[in-house]
């Protein structure tokens, strides 16, 4: 039996709505559980992705875990799905709501997490699902700047019934968040949180011949075999934050952070999770100093979200040769010829990293890709 | 005769055929083998003159089976296959799937030609080698290149032939260590990128502009540099969308000293209307077993034709022909050729059927080729986008497109969930062979690539086009139906994931025993 473990965030979305940037901060909380008794769209949504998939699951075995009430016991009963409830929900939910159904469903051992929410919901699944269970969003929320939700919610149905019939493999999505209430006052608070694994949505064919390849793995690792290989004695690489550029690490056998900056010199680890002051101390004392970078997020972002130790300050003293970006090809084909942006919060900076990069996708293998 | 386009309900044999290994019965026979008398009386028996040392100690493994068995064996194979002949191969696009006409396999098969040896002298196959300098003159007069190479047996061994060269050009000029980079697109034929990076180059990728579907100037400028060795490129591209900055582009790479090399695979479109010499192009190679009529032949029988202007003509294959005046001769021993990339002179049956297929055209023969091609894409286009609910052309909207389209079924798949591959599967329900969705990485999401060439007629794409639209109706109406697919086919849908395994593929005879323990 296939055992789909769903949360629905009965708030998500609602920030969008009143004219917030998002629903997770605390002072909202309380017009946000009138709110969400009344809001109709997570539920609407959900109900859109599993109507799809009741139908294509019909005749197979399978049971749906939820919470109770608005989190999903509601709509399992309007779709007349077998459900089982796992965690009892109060009437108003919480982000630790959440979390507790996604702890629950991690002891339930399920095959498949589907949530409904955006990228708060995603942060709360984030720290008790780690990289146990493969993860599904339903794009329910105000700010879905993570890799980790489906398109849209006939999108999901149709990646949840290839994840059952086994014909989707996972991958690490970036989890992140943006605080883009602060962004305008020029404030940036944006950040990385980690990986969570979702199926893997590239349509069959691409995947059997990026199978023959070792998948988009393999090319990472290809990436930086080629950047280990091509290190230059003495100079100083800054390593960006995100699971390509940890391959190098790996490669290298250097602990590193996922999230974080690390620096590296003549193969050894010269510091770990760095800040920006970290960095500028280190940049103004080298002359050859290189940064390895990688594209962050959805959204194609290079700087300015998830990286900001590596600020405008740090940039503006490395020349734009010696930002090396790397990118499994796929990355680059999501963008579906959408520019990489950047956001170093310096219009200086941002307009000296703007023109046609090289981009790193595979052993001595570049794609040309323009940076706005 | 009704002339109403009818959507075949077809249904392919399924005979449940064992392979023929397992047919065999010992002692039977099909033929029975003698020596001739007077043959052995003069030189001996056969178990005499061969040494030892190249004797088989046991008797080859072969079936053994008389004649009927045999023929209905492959009679009923052959019922199980979707050839070129038998189905609308519109949908193979970037192959050209074009009629071959068959009086060029009389040539081919002739025991005039069929029975010549490669080494036989050279007096003694004059008419031979006259139709592969006859073939080289017209190619020049094509291409506008100075000289040709008929060796590399297909398009990739053409196209590593010209990364070859340019290795030995640049090593002969002293820059042999210094230009290491060569430049292509990523809607350009994949070989372009993949026979280069063989021969040693790192492998720069220009991407499409989204509002024009081909690479900006702008691009290219900001990657050329004294490491370009050159640029390795394909137009139109698969897209069928024809850069017109192409001119602009190979001075760009000229300036920093690179050379420029064309893809013409798939000439289709191109014959008697643009020309690589006139592009500033320094190489070329052209298909025969595409856009010159001759069979692909399963990967097999196939010639890429390598141009060269006259300042790397001394670069290409050996051995080239010549003539003096009076006969045809092989020059073999010029040391500035990269050598041989096949042996012999290539696969030179291809080259006769092409020969052939060019006189019974002639120049103006040749340009309503590409006329027609070109009209039958547009006609195509058209009416896919008229009447096929769910597919769309992405990039140069409202644009004319030279020999092929790069449809997508993302709109489709969106809304219904039936999409590239499923329709693929579908379409065999029809009689079609299936189609080919692009090479990779798709940038067209559930892609799509036809090529209706000037050999299909108004009522085979009518045909075609109404296949498509009977599938896009049951997408919207009965999805399930097509994400099942085929229904009328002896192998139903099957999991493509075990592909994903090289473990798991077993691509001969003797890795099925191997992997399944048999001796």
């Amino acid at each position: 039996m296939f055992r789909i473990g769903l949360i629905i965030n009965p708030a998500a979305g609602i920030g969008g709505k009143l004219g917030w940037k998002g629903s997770d901060h605390p002072e909202f909380y309380p017009i946000k559980a009138q709110e969400a008794i009344l809001q109709k769209e997570p539920q609407r949504k959900t109900e859109e992705t599993f109507q799809i998939v009741k139908e294509g699951l019909e005749g197979e075995d399978f049971l749906v875990l939820t919470g109770s009430g608005t989190m999903g016991e509601d709509l399992c009963q309007k779709l007349d799905i077998a459900y089982q409830i796992v965690y009892v929900a109060p009437m108003c939910t919480q982000a630790s709501d959440t979390a507790l159904t996604a702890k629950r469903l991690v002891e339930e051992e399920v095959d498949l997490i589907v949530f409904a929410g955006g990228d708060g919901t995603a942060r709360d699944l984030l720290d008790e699902v780690t990289d146990q269970v493969v993860v599904l969003g339903i794009p329910a929320g105000v700010k879905m700047h993570s890799s980790v939700f489906a398109v849209n919610p006939s999108n999901a149905a149709r990646m949840i019934l290839d994840f059952v019939h086994g014909a989707l493999r996972d991958r690490l999505a970036e989890v992140m968040d943006i605080n883009e209430d602060l962004l305008k006052d020029d404030v940036l608070e944006a950040r990385l949180y980690g990986y969570l694994r979702v199926p893997d949505d590239i349509t069959c064919v691409q995947r059997t011949k990026v199978g023959r390849q070792g998948g988009e793995q393999e090319k990472a690792k290809q990436i930086a075999q080629y950047i280990a290989d091509n290190l230059i004695d003495d100079a100083i690489y800054i390593i960006a934050p995100g699971s390509t550029t940890g391959e190098i690490m790996k490669i290298l056998g250097l602990d590193y952070t996922l999230l974080g900056v690390d620096v590296v010199q003549c193969g050894e680890l010269l510091a770990k999770d760095v800040n920006e002051s970290d960095l500028l101390r280190i940049v103004e004392s080298v002359q050859a100093i290189y940064v390895i970078i990688t594209i962050i997020g959805g959204q194609g972002f290079l700087f300015g979200r998830g990286n900001q130790q590596i600020s405008a300050k740090v940039l503006g003293k490395i020349s734009k040769e010696n930002i090396k970006i790397i990118c499994t090809p796929q990355k680059i084909v999501d963008l579906r010829g959408r520019p990489i942006r950047v956001d170093t919060g310096s219009k200086k900076v941002d307009e000296m990293l703007r023109g046609y990069h090289r981009i790193i996708v595979g052993y001595d293998e570049d794609y040309v890709y323009q940076v706005k | 005769m009704s002339n109403e386009i009818r959507v075949r309900n077809f249904h392919e044999a399924k005979w449940d055929e064992p392979i023929i290994l397992e047919m065999s019965t010992p002692g039977e026979r099909g033929i029975i083998l003698q020596a001739d008398p007077q043959i052995t009386k003069i030189v001996g028996s056969a178990a005499e003159i061969l040494p030892d040392s190249i004797k088989r100690k046991n008797a080859p493994n072969l079936p053994e089976l008389a004649q009927p068995q045999v023929l209905r064996h492959f009679l009923r194979l052959s019922q199980e296959t979707l050839g070129q002949e038998l189905n609308i191969d519109i949908g193979l696009g970037t192959c050209t799937m074009k009629y071959s006409p068959k009086i060029n396999e009389q040539f081919v098969r002739s025991e005039k030609f069929a029975e010549l040896h490669p080494e036989q002298d050279p007096s003694t196959v004059q008419g031979c080698l006259e139709i592969i300098y006859g073939m080289q003159q017209i190619m020049k007069a094509i291409s506008g290149m100075d000289a040709f190479s008929f060796q590399p047996g297909g398009g990739a061994q053409a196209v590593y032939s010209n990364a070859s060269i340019l290795k030995r050009y640049f090593k002969d000029k002293g820059e042999g260590d210094t230009r290491t980079e060569i430049i292509t697109t990523i809607l350009s034929h994949p070989v372009n990128a993949a026979s280069p990076h063989t021969v040693g180059y790192k492998v720069i990728t220009l991407m499409p502009e989204p509002e024009t579907g081909y690479p900006s100037v702008e691009s290219l400028k900001a990657v050329v540099s004294e490491q370009t060795a050159g640029l390795f490129i394909t137009n139109p591209e698969d897209t069928g969308i024809f850069n017109p900055n192409i001119k602009e582009m190979i001075d760009i790479v000229h300036e920093v000293g690179g050379l420029c090399v064309a893809d013409i695979a798939d000439s289709n479109g191109l014959y008697g209307i643009s020309r690589a010499k006139e592009a500033g192009f320094d190489l070329c190679h052209f298909n025969l077993h595409k856009s010159f009529s001759s069979p692909h032949g399963s990967m097999g029988p196939c010639c890429g034709a390598q141009g060269a202007r006259e300042y790397l003509e001394k670069y290409l294959p050996n051995p080239r022909i010549e003539y003096d005046g009076e006969k045809y001769f092989w020059k073999e021993d010029d040391e500035n050729s990269i050598g041989k990339v096949r042996k012999y002179y290539g696969v030179i049956a291809t080259v006769l059927r092409a020969y052939s297929w060019v006189l019974a055209l002639g120049p103006k023969g040749l340009k309503e080729v590409s006329e027609v091609s070109i009209l039958n894409n547009n006609y195509l286009m058209k009416k896919m986008l008229s009447d096929v609910k769910g597919i769309s052309a992405p990039w140069g909207k409202e644009k004319y497109r030279m020999e092929q389209v790069r449809y997508s079924f993302e709109q489709m798949k969106e809304e219904t969930g039936v999409g590239t591959d499923d329709i693929d599967r579908r379409v065999v329900d029809y009689g079609l062979q299936g189609f080919f969705q692009s090479h990779h990485p798709w940038l067209i999401p559930e892609p799509f690539t036809p090529e209706p060439n000037e050999t299909y007629s108004k009522k085979d794409i009518d045909e075609y086009v109404a296949i498509f639209q009977r599938i896009s109706e049951e997408a919207y109406s009965d999805p399930k139906l097509v994400i099942d697919a085929p229904h009328r086919a002896p192998i139903s849908k099957i999991d493509v994931n075990p592909y994903e395994k090289p473990e798991d593929i077993i691509v001969s005879w003797r890795v099925y025993k191997k992997k399944k323990g048999l001796k």
